[in-house]
């Protein structure tokens, strides 16, 4: 019944039939589908027609890519740097686009049929699917030491494929090139190109147009970091080569100077949310969120939570969010003493070597590696040593310290409880000072338990339930809303252009241009802006917009147009 | 019942209509009267209108486009099915595409019951652009249509025999099953199009790149392939209405796959589009 709806034109070449843009009928309007007439019948290919043109057509995918993998392989074995890759496609795009034609216009019968044929593209597109989907289930680009690890005795062979960079890889880049020529040459074949088929040429070039744009602006593009503080200029970015691991500086044609940098907030919202042990997997408990109380709007209100439990905020205290440094604070035997991670103390009789900082703790289980998840003081641990004596003395004390679980080390104590000796981590700042409340729990209409709690972790929480449950009170938004640097243009010392970006809102000057990417929130100073530089742009964009319109116009604008005719 | 409660009245109402609506649509498959037909279709206009309430008042309290979270999205998934349904049904009568989708939209709302979000969330930087909500709607949209694309194809599996009755201004008549089937993923795919395209534009400027090999960009990729693949080999010699109906179905599986399923991926944590 599709065969009588629409007619595909790649399916008439294919049948050998007369060529007319005839486009696709099922769109039209739903009057009864035409009939196939009794010679349209004779000339469809039988079952063993379309199965041997499937066939072929796989035979082609199947050269494309080895092709391409023969490529790579030859190019890399005669020292060719991967980088020059573009190029080759580039060149090689060209000499497909002359095939494209030969193999149209002068040698139809054995290639140009089967190039501009449903099952051609259709093969070629299948197998460009499978080879995305690979791409997205064996992880890319990563270091080679941790592929390694995730295949153990495959990795060689994999990387053989090039599995580990798929989307990278000339054997894809092959059945890419394959599906540009067999574009191309429909394009071709519907040559000249009158009115009523420019949405079907668009439709086809588009993708041909965008893939040009994507390996030229490979060829001559670039991205970069630039890592800068206020006050400061630099005249290089970063590159990282993810196989190596190494980076590479690359010189910018001036410098770049951070005027000033500053990030906006979310207006500080304070709630009380509520998680509810949702189970333990090896020694890692899970929570989920069930109710977030609003303490200014539902104070004195029971906010009923599970099995009877009830809260309630009997009086809520406003304070200054103060965004202030963040201090980290430890307490050794009854002495509390402010700290920097990275350096050592002696107090009294004992030396404490502080280590690292993490402000978002993480623990991964498979891995056995601890980690930082972000520059949240989330949950902020501080790496700490303590020896008897002085440096060379015995270890008493070795382990993470959290701030919001006072009574919780990784070292080996784990019981939950404190005890005398263990150093207590307490973290302030980098966050929020906050307001305070106080929090009751009821149990029908016995109340429970109550205490005070403000934002500064390690005083948030208040666990009810067993321990099923647990009220943390915290603000609500952690990201920030947005961050801006002010950027210099500076050639000579001479600073030539001035002006603010922030994220979604990037600045271009002489070809590049400049995105805030990141900031750290240890340090207010800095400002990480990603460089790019892609002349390949105009022609992605004119090639989405051709591909768009050309669809447009295929399912919509020539129907209308026939309409119209049809009713003159 | 309590967790309804805490999603507030506009949600608990449109959960209540889209519950009946389903109901009505279920009956009226048996029952083949006029009368419960029109009213269906009369229920699945309100479900539009109390989806359309929920998103309002949602919109307001955040103070922001309430597309950012699982929960969020799952309304204007919903939303947008109950949307193309009732555009489709303005012209297309089809008795079991109408209880097919009212129990679909009938799951979305129950699975946004399970993933509620406690709390209302400021958007993250990267999500404040003026690209935001048309890549969602947009997105949304489509999947709405290739959803109606892929009911059709389980009612052709089912009763091959179905038919579609159209009608406009001209009149009403009887249309091949597969012209509607056609039609619906038609726009389906333009809208998915033009989603890829709006998200390339935003990535653009949002991180300096506008493909990055991201798993949901693959995803969204590996989607718009498969119905392009399906808008080639329909007209194909050889090929029945049977078999674009199961590649209508792996399609909109790998639609459901993209929008909720990639945090199952290998390749999740080096994505910027996974839901929390």
């Amino acid at each position: 019944m599709f065969g009588t709806l629409g007619i595909h034109p790649g399916e008439r070449i294919m049948a050998g039939s007369a060529e007319q843009a005839s486009g696709d009928r099922a769109s039209s309007p739903p009057e009864p589908a035409e009939k196939s007439s009794p010679q349209e019948a004779a000339r469809a290919p039988s079952k063993q027609d379309w199965k041997s043109n499937y066939a072929r057509a796989l035979r082609w995918c199947g050269v494309a890519a080895l092709a391409g993998w023969g490529t790579e392989h030859m190019l890399l074995a005669a020292g060719v740097d991967p980088s020059w890759f573009p190029k080759v496609l580039l060149a090689a795009g060209a000499g497909l686009a002359v095939f494209a034609f030969v193999a149209v216009r002068k040698n139809p019968r054995r290639m140009g049929e089967l190039l501009v044929s449903n099952p051609l593209i259709v093969s070629v597109l299948s197998l460009i699917t499978l080879a995305t989907i690979a791409g997205t289930l064996i992880p890319q680009r990563i270091e080679p030491a941790a592929f390694d690890r995730a295949y153990g005795s495959a990795a060689g062979f994999m990387r053989a494929l090039h599995l580990d960079d798929i989307f990278h890889s000339l054997w894809l880049s092959g059945l890419v090139a394959l599906m540009a020529t067999a574009l191309v040459a429909i394009a071709i074949k519907r040559w000249p190109w009158t009115f009523p088929k420019w949405g079907y040429v668009a439709a086809h070039l588009g993708p041909v147009v965008i893939l040009f744009g994507g390996v030229f602006g490979q060829i001559d593009g670039i991205k970069g970091r630039v890592d800068l503080e206020v006050g400061r200029s630099a005249q290089e970015m970063v590159t990282h080569d993810w196989r190596t691991g190494e980076m590479n500086r690359i010189a910018l044609p001036f410098a770049i100077r951070l005027d000033d940098f500053r990030i906006e907030s979310h207006d500080p919202v304070y709630r009380v949310f509520v998680f509810k042990h949702t189970g333990s997997h090896d020694d890692n408990d899970s929570f989920e969120p069930v109710v977030a109380i609003s303490p200014t709007e539902q104070s004195g209100q029971r906010v009923p939570i599970e099995n009877g439990f009830s809260l309630q905020v009997d009086a809520y205290k406003d304070g200054p969010a103060a965004e202030g440094v963040e201090r980290h604070m430890v307490q050794v035997a009854g002495v509390e003493l402010p700290v920097n991670p990275g350096q050592a103390y002696q107090i009294g009789d004992r030396y404490v070597r502080v280590g690292a900082y993490y402000p978002h703790f993480t623990f991964d289980i498979a891995s056995k590696s601890v980690s930082n998840a972000s520059d949240q003081p989330i949950n902020p641990a501080l790496q700490v040593e303590i020896r008897l004596g002085g440096p060379q003395g015995d270890v008493e004390y070795a382990g993470w310290l959290f701030a919001n679980m006072p009574g919780f080390s990784m070292s080996g104590h784990q019981d939950g409880t404190r005890k005398e000796g263990v150093p207590v981590y307490r973290h302030e700042g980098g966050g929020q000072q906050g307001p305070s409340l106080t929090l009751s729990v009821f149990s029908g209409a016995e109340r429970l338990d109550g205490r005070e709690l403000t934002t500064v972790p390690g005083r948030h929480t208040l666990a009810f339930g067993d321990g099923k449950y647990v009220a943390v009170f915290r603000i609500r938004d952690s990201e920030a809303k947005n961050y801006y640097s002010k950027l210099s243009i500076v050639k000579d010392g001479q600073a030539l252009e001035s002006r603010e970006i922030f994220v979604n809102d990037p600045y271009s000057y002489g070809g590049f241009t400049f995105y805030q990417a990141n900031f750290d929130p240890r340090n207010l100073r800095y400002s990480g802006i990603d460089v790019v530089r892609d002349p390949g742009l105009l022609f992605a964009y004119a090639g989405l917009v051709l591909m768009l319109l050309g669809v447009l116009h295929i399912f919509y604008l020539r129907t209308i147009g026939r309409r119209k005719a049809a009713a003159t | 019942m309590m967790t309804l409660t805490r999603l507030g009245m506009p949600f608990a109402v449109s959960f209540g209509v889209v519950a009946a609506t389903t109901g009505l649509y279920l009956a009226n498959v048996w029952i083949k009267r006029k009368s419960v037909d029109k009213a269906a279709s009369l229920l699945f206009l309100a479900t539009l209108g109390v989806l359309t309430w929920v998103i309002a008042e949602r919109y307001i309290a955040a103070g922001r486009p309430p597309f950012k979270t699982l929960f969020e999205s799952l309304v204007l998934f919903g939303w947008s099915v109950a949307i193309v349904y009732v555009a489709v049904e303005r012209f297309y009568r089809l008795a079991l595409l109408g209880a097919l989708t009212s129990v679909f939209v009938l799951g979305i709302m129950t699975y946004a019951v399970l993933k509620r979000d406690v709390d209302i969330i400021s958007l993250p930087a990267a999500l404040q652009s003026g690209w935001f909500v048309p890549h969602v709607v947009v997105y949304f949209v489509g999947y709405a249509a290739l959803f109606l694309g892929a009911a059709l194809a389980v009612i052709y599996l089912i009763r091959p025999q179905a038919t579609v009755t159209f009608t406009n201004l001209r009149g009403t008549k009887v249309v091949p099953y597969a012209h509607l089937m056609h039609t619906v993923v038609k726009f389906g795919f333009v809208l998915i199009s033009v989603g890829l395209v709006i998200g390339a534009l935003w990535a653009k400027s949002a991180w300096g790149d506008y493909w990055v090999w991201d798993p949901k960009e693959n995803w969204s990729l590996i989607t718009w392939l498969m119905y392009i693949i399906y808008l080639h080999v329909r007209t194909s010699p050889g090929w029945k209405e049977k078999h674009s109906a199961w590649l209508l179905i792996g399609g909109f599986a790998a639609v459901i796959f993209t929008y909720l399923g990639m945090n199952m991926l290998p390749t999740a944590d080096q994505s910027a589009h996974v839901y929390q």
